[in-house]
């Protein structure tokens, strides 16, 4: 029972600050709460580590970020995806470095490489000595390549391949529920206080031993707060009947025994018999007994 | 109408529609502005022309007449330029409505994207020809402010199938690199949810989802959900885009806000 | 009613003057603000109202009703060339075709139906704008509107071409591999058929009928005048001080009545048409469109695009955005760079097109309007309704997404389900909507919505249920 001892703030803590192994942390967004804040919360932990090189890939950003070593603008990188990984690498500590620096590759966002080539781009650049920070949009729809049919979604293969997944999502203002965010976002209307400093994070977090991990967050990087959400599975089980929940309250005794609670299940109730009635929805379902009173020759006697 | 109080457009926390400070380091900014087929963004066009310009929008919330009356002041930045470019309208179409509103003629510069514009830019060109020389049109400065009005169209003027990712790459971001605001004006009917989810609309989406994800802020015009109303057009919202103002120094941000407006007769009145 | 057209006559002092009996009053009006003649203008008015009674008609005058008996419709084509010949350029005032719109400072230009042309609320297509009708189902009531369209062209042309030349003021592009479209056309309607067998008769008789439908026709002559002083407010500020008498006669032949029955005659032919395949490559429909439209100079050009990506005549591939909106955004390219002088007009079945498409079309219209049919069990209640009236039953539903000029400029315009239309032989109806009550119901509002989803079989029952209550009363 490790796990539940563990704090869950401080493996995320550890997890921003790039102190946990993970090759591929996966920040998934969307339109309403993009991952920019939450990039600037991994560079907030992580600007303490020593020495740490930031490489920013630029699908989207248009403006170099100030913590950036490198900002590689993907239009300034002629030559497609292979010169984007050469250029990469170029910054990059090669195998026979034992102990370089710490790099750091943020890629906003994977939604630009194609599927096919997701893979491949992933595994050339993600190592031990690397950690790869993606940022993929969740919503945005993806180029179906015909000739692929079998092939994994890029969501499926990032999510297959990343060993961190941060998943964002907005922490909804009360007057909104998640079912009118939808329908104005199919409008392309965004309801304003979203793309908040404070959203929800659920993070997936798989261990070396093979476990994963999983732990609902709210997060306010105003001021660097990570709350532990409860989710909701766990508080319906505690509200499962228990014993020992009932001891002590008066003193009658309230709990049933195993035996009761058996002969209790085993009791049909009355309604259950009236839903077999298909199709007769609102008959009377009458037994006579042996004590009724019942004369057939009378018309007004008959109780339907 | 006399009794409700007309509001004053503004969009970021330091009062302005468009800050000063925005386009005049090396920065590049994207603001979106959606609308519908119902609540079309004339007015509001104007308005950001107008505030790009002058600092302020003077035809706002004035009676189409009393708009002649005002003398305007110097552009706030006389050496920046503004670019409107248009694949929805011509020229004469913007040109009579900033006439209309008495802007200097020497303060902006209308590209037609429209007028024979498949037959002399697009047709049995390829696509990076095209967009080499549409780029070209457009003025190199980091001040400059670009307006770009439905560029979704070329999805449908280019002679192959032009990918998102292509549109992005070799059009919009380059445009962005070459001023400091690049305002998109789209509009959102074109993105009518269709669950079929062809190859049109995967495209379509996800150009406008780069669009979402680039902007400092969104201008929404919407009909109202009631439908029509005798004294109100629509709304219009100001939210967040998804990129961040982080950049910019002055520690401003995006005031999230919904006005409902009223156009009638050339005029354009905000309110709550 | 008599008494506009006896005022016509003594204002008859202007030679060239061509008034129609139900615009008098108005011509008048518009001289008052409009002229330094506008106090003199006053007086003879009232004088002709008063004193006309006796005027007898001048032989002129009936003549014009000999030639039409539906006032304010038509005029004959030997009086409108008499003075409109000697013109060949597309001139805005002597144009038959063209008037002001009475809510902005566009010229506009009829679409064939009239109450389409008040749906649009400017009285007409405005110079440089296009329209989009949508059509939900199978149905084919856009035709109508697009051949209405057509037609009130041509008569246009025909009005103005003396017999034998080759000019004329009005030139049609159809976009359509259909030469047969041509001879479709409706013809303008000439009355009903008693009417017409009694102008047959006398001219004195036929005078009489005029004057009676005049009487019918009280309402709507009246609702349309309070219209056109509308528009002169905008006319006097755009020519003021220009010759009276031009804008006395300017919109006598603006719009027409058809007969969807009758064809043209003779049908039109390629002075009044020109034919361009749509599914050529796209260069080469633009070129030719381009090239007519130069050919065609001085005159109005109204461009029909009839059943835009009907599958038999439109190859797969025009389905794709690269077919189909490339070629709308070409055209839109070309009616706004021949702005003062062209009008489209498209129709297009919504059923078989996906709604990205559609939406992607639409965007490219500066109007757009969408019929919607009604269906069967609709049609049954209506009928049952309208059991004593059958020419009030109403054909479907029609929807204003976009208005010219007024949507572009950011007004919201959209409004659905406010109008119904209703197709007859001499007219394409639109009027407001509201779901009819039927009288022999004392609870119609429950009924209506019974009768919305009520089995075929139904009807039978109803009427049962209606004598019922009927014989409550």
């Amino acid at each position: 029972m490790a796990s539940s001892t563990h704090n869950p703030a401080v493996l995320l803590k550890r997890i921003l600050s790039l102190s946990e192994a993970t090759p591929l942390l996966l920040c998934l967004d969307s339109i309403p709460q993009t991952a920019n804040y939450l990039i600037n919360e991994i560079v907030h932990h992580s600007r303490n580590t020593l020495n740490l090189e930031t490489i920013f890939v630029a699908f989207e950003t248009l403006n170099k970020p100030s913590y950036a070593t490198h900002f590689i603008d993907i239009n300034e990188v002629s030559g497609g995806l292979p010169k984007l990984i050469e250029t990469l690498q170029s910054y990059l500590p090669s195998p026979q470095q034992k102990h370089s620096n710490k790099r750091l590759v943020i890629i906003d966002s994977l939604n630009y490489i194609p599927n096919d080539k997701l893979a491949q781009f992933i595994s050339a650049v993600a190592s031990p000595h690397c950690t790869l920070v993606g940022v993929y949009h969740k919503d945005t729809p993806e180029v179906d390549i015909p000739a692929l049919d079998n092939y994994p979604s890029s969501l499926e293969l990032l999510q297959f391949m990343a060993t961190t997944i941060l998943n964002i999502t907005p922490a909804l203002p009360s007057r909104i529920d998640e079912e009118s965010l939808k329908y104005e976002l199919e409008k392309y209307s965004i309801p304003r206080g979203l793309n908040n400093p404070i959203f929800n994070l659920k993070l997936i977090n798989r261990r070396r031993s093979g476990r994963s991990l999983s732990y609902d967050f709210q997060i306010d990087t105003n001021k660097h707060l990570y709350e532990h959400v409860i989710n909701n599975p766990e508080e319906q089980e505690n509200e499962i009947e228990t014993p020992e929940m009932l001891q002590g309250l008066t003193t009658f005794n309230l709990s049933t025994s195993t035996k009761q609670k058996m002969a209790k299940d085993q009791v049909a109730l009355p309604f259950l018999e009236a839903q077999g009635l298909e199709s007769h929805g609102g008959a009377i379902v009458y037994e006579y007994e042996k004590d009724d009173d019942y004369d057939e020759e009378d018309p007004y006697e008959d109780p339907f | 109408m006399s009794a409700v109080q007309k509001q004053d457009l503004t969009i970021f926390s330091d009062q302005s529609i468009i800050p000063k400070n925005l386009c005049s380091n090396e920065s590049h900014n994207v603001m979106l502005l959606t609308s519908t087929a119902a609540t079309q963004p004339l007015w509001l066009i104007n308005t950001l022309v107008e505030s790009s310009i002058y600092g302020h929008s003077y035809s706002l919330n004035s009676s189409a007449s009393s708009t002649n009356t005002i003398n305007h002041n110097k552009p706030i930045n006389p050496t920046s330029s503004l670019t409107i470019a248009s694949f929805a309208h011509n020229k004469s179409f913007y040109k009579s409505s900033f006439d209309r509103l008495k802007i200097n003629s020497n303060s902006y510069k209308i590209l037609d994207f429209l007028t024979d514009f498949t037959m002399n830019e697009t047709l049995g060109k390829p696509k990076a020809k095209i967009f080499e020389n549409l780029l070209k049109l457009f003025p190199n400065d980091t001040t400059s402010t670009i307006i770009l009005e439905q560029p979704e169209i070329l999805f449908s003027l280019m002679g192959d199938h032009l990918s998102a990712n292509e549109l992005i790459e070799s059009f919009l971001k380059p445009l962005i690199k070459k001023c400091g605001l690049l305002i998109i004006v789209t509009s959102v009917e074109l993105y009518k949810l269709d669950y079929s989810m062809t190859k049109d609309v995967t495209e379509l989406i996800r150009f406008i989802s780069f669009c979402f994800h680039v902007s400092l802020t969104v201008l929404s015009l919407q009909p109202l959900q009631t439908g029509r109303a005798k004294d109100i057009t629509g709304s219009l919202k100001i939210t967040r885009g998804g990129a961040t103002l982080d950049h910019l120094s002055g520690k401003i941000h995006v005031i999230e806000n919904e006005y409902l407006y009223l156009n009638e007769k050339d005029s354009t009145k905000l309110f709550y | 009613m008599s008494f506009r057209k006896r005022g016509e006559v003594l204002n008859g002092r202007e030679p060239t003057s061509r008034t129609i009996p139900g615009r008098e009053p108005l011509n008048n009006a518009r001289r008052i603000p409009g002229t330094a003649a506008a106090a003199n203008g006053r007086a003879p008015v009232i004088r002709s109202v008063r004193g006309g009674q006796t005027i007898p008609p001048t032989a002129r005058m009936a003549n014009l009703n000999m030639g039409t008996p539906q006032p304010g419709h038509t005029i004959p084509k030997e009086v409108a060339s008499e003075d409109e010949e000697e013109e060949e350029a597309l001139d805005y005032i002597n144009h038959p075709g063209i008037r002001p719109s009475p809510v902005s400072a566009n010229l506009v230009t009829s679409t064939g139906s009239e109450d389409l042309d008040k749906v649009l609320t400017h009285l007409g297509l405005p110079l440089g704008n296009s329209i989009l009708v949508q059509e939900q189902g199978t149905t084919e009531f856009n035709s109508i509107l697009c051949k209405l369209f057509a037609a009130q062209g041509i008569v246009h042309n025909r009005l103005d071409t003396v017999p034998g030349s080759k000019s004329g003021n009005t030139h049609l592009i159809v976009l359509s591999l259909n030469q047969g479209f041509a001879k479709e056309l409706p013809g303008v309607y000439k009355g009903s058929r008693k009417d017409v067998k009694k102008s047959m008769i006398s001219e004195e008789q036929s005078k009489l009928s005029v004057q009676n439908l005049n009487e019918q026709k009280a309402t709507p002559q009246r609702y349309k005048d309070f219209k056109i002083a509308w528009k002169y407010k905008f006319a006097d500020e755009k020519k003021a001080g220009k010759d009276i008498s031009n804008n006395e006669t300017e919109y006598k032949g603006y719009n027409h009545q058809f007969d969807v029955t009758s064809r043209m005659i003779p049908a039109p032919n390629s002075s009044d048409i020109t034919f361009i395949s749509p599914i050529q490559p796209l260069q080469n429909v633009i070129t030719q469109v381009e090239r007519t439209i130069k050919t065609h100079d001085h005159k109005l050009i109204r461009i029909i695009i009839p059943s835009l990506l009907h599958p038999a005549m439109y190859p797969p591939k025009m389905f794709n955005l690269n077919g189909i909106i490339a070629l709308l955004h070409g055209l839109r390219s070309i009616v706004k760079k021949f702005e003062s002088r062209c009008v489209l007009m498209g129709t297009i079945s919504s059923d078989f097109v996906t709604p990205l498409l559609l939406v992607q079309i639409e965007n490219l219209f500066d109007s757009s309007i969408k019929l919607e049919p009604f269906p069967q069990e609709m049609l049954q209640f209506l009928e049952n309704v309208y059991k004593a009236q059958p020419n009030k039953v109403q054909h479907g539903l029609l929807h204003v997404l976009k208005l010219p000029i007024f949507s572009e400029r950011g007004e919201m315009r959209v409004a659905k389900s406010e109008w119904a239309f209703r197709n007859g032989r001499k007219r394409f109806e639109i009027e407001e909507w509201s779901i009819p009550v039927d009288d022999a119901d004392d609870d119609s509002n429950k009924k209506n919505e019974q009768s919305m989803n009520r089995p075929e079989d139904d009807p039978s029952s109803k009427a049962k249920k209606s004598t019922k209550i009927s014989l409550e009363y």
